[in-house]
């Protein structure tokens, strides 16, 4: 071992010293191989500097469809949602000045971004909608389909009753697996065991009362007209099942109070109500 | 500028002065063109990893003879003609060792005689680690010893 690496040390030596007194024979010195580069170089257009450019393009492509892409989705798919509270009313403007006022506990969604392309809102509750002329607006709610052009109407959806009267223009009423129903300025189509029935001469313009805030009833079941002052007022009244399809006809304005309208009701109706707690109350038969 | 260096270096690879003009010209028109993408601090190393690339490619084209002394040259001034028999001598067994040496071995070698490189900076240059170099350089040396006579 020892003796190999002796070996080695001295040819490593002698190595060196060989190596050390010779020198590359270059046939171009360096100064003149460079000089021959650099008018390669400056031959070659600055064409190839804009390698970066591509890149960048690129970059800039991939970000502008990823742009136009989020932005087609948040068109698309961005849904506003306007709620009225118990006892509150609201209006509600679309971008082409359509207008809706919702009554109290309705619920409106619609697409504003998308709106120059399809007028269309979802409704839960009451509401009136007084439409610009344009393109198709359609209402959708549970238990059916209002189309209109411009025009105004009116649209009560609540629970199994679907009822929409009509004040100016046309609109065009479907309900599942119904026939649609064309209703012209004045007229109502509600529906009644399944079927879209079309009231013509109808007073609408009591129907749209509550936009002024009068509430007018005409043999309506005293059930719905306590369900609506709950509603207006945000309380709870409380009713004995049998006095449910007991109908009511009258009409009150909602600057009375809650106590006052429940009084009119309860002495044209000749029941009582009692107050049983703040904001809750329980209409019951005369004893 | 690393032009010198890198010429030197495919020299060692090739044993050609022509080869080595041409791919280190060629190596510097690459990084060029290349000059928007290449950051500095890994200049140096990119220029050593095209040079070795285009020398591969360029070997695998034309084989040639591995024939250092050509251009290799020693200043044969004031000597004796003693002198110049022994070295003459000792360069044709040079020679001989050389062509017989594997590339990787025989790059290491030159690179650490003629070009006096330490060990780090090989192991930087090729690539490699400095175990491997020191490996390569033992290779050689033992094979070498059996060319000259020392086995």
């Amino acid at each position: 071992m020892n003796d190999k690496n002796l070996h080695n040390n001295h040819l490593e030596e002698e190595s060196t010293a060989f190596f050390s007194k010779g020198r590359i024979n270059w046939e171009k010195p360096e100064a003149a191989v460079w000089a021959e580069l650099s008018e390669k170089i400056s031959a070659k257009p600055s064409g190839k500097k804009v390698g970066l450019f591509p890149q960048i393009i690129q970059y800039a492509a991939a970000a502008v469809i990823f742009l136009a892409v989020t932005l087609g989705a948040v068109t698309f798919f961005y849904q506003k949602t306007v709620v009225s509270l118990p006892g509150g009313h609201l209006t509600v403007r679309f971008p082409d000045k359509s207008v809706v006022r919702l009554n109290a506990e309705s619920k409106i969604k619609y697409r504003p971004l998308k709106w120059n392309l399809e007028r269309k809102v979802f409704l839960e509750g009451e509401a009136f909608f007084e439409v610009e002329k344009g393109k198709n607006f359609s209402v959708v709610s549970e238990k059916g389909i209002t189309e209109v052009l411009g025009t105004s109407f009116n649209i009560y959806a609540r629970d199994e009753k679907y009822s929409v009267a009509c004040l100016t223009g046309r609109v065009k009423v479907t309900s599942d697996e119904e026939k649609p129903v064309v209703l012209e300025p004045g007229s109502k189509a509600e529906l009644e065991n399944g079927q879209l029935v079309l009231q013509k001469n109808h007073n609408v313009e009591n129907i749209i009362s509550w936009t002024n805030n009068q509430f007018f009833f005409a043999g309506t079941p005293l059930k719905e007209v306590i369900d609506e002052i709950e509603r207006q007022y945000g309380v709870t009244i409380k009713i004995e099942e049998k006095l449910d399809n007991r109908n009511f006809a009258g009409n009150f304005p909602k600057k009375y109070n809650v106590e006052e309208v429940l009084d009119f009701v309860c002495t044209a109706m000749q029941i009582n109500f009692v107050k049983q707690s703040e904001n809750v109350f329980l209409v019951v038969e005369n004893s | 500028m690393h032009f010198g260096a890198i010429r030197n270096y495919v020299f060692h690879r090739s044993g050609n002065t022509d080869v080595a003009t041409d791919i280190a010209q060629e190596t510097f028109l690459k990084i060029w063109e290349k000059q928007h993408s290449v950051r500095p601090e890994t200049a140096k190393g990119l220029l050593y990893k095209i040079a070795g690339d285009l020398f591969v490619s360029h070997y695998r084209r034309e084989k040639r003879s591995f024939n250092f002394f050509i251009h290799f040259v020693f200043d044969e001034e004031g000597r004796t003609p003693e002198d110049m028999l022994a070295f003459e001598q000792l360069k044709a067994n040079y020679k001989k060792a050389l062509e017989k040496l594997p590339e990787k071995q025989r790059t290491v070698f030159l690179m650490s005689r003629a070009e006096n490189l330490k060990y780090t900076e090989i192991a930087e240059i090729l690539g490699i680690s400095v175990k491997a170099v020191e490996k390569r350089m033992n290779y050689a040396l033992k094979h070498l010893r059996t060319f000259l006579n020392y086995g």
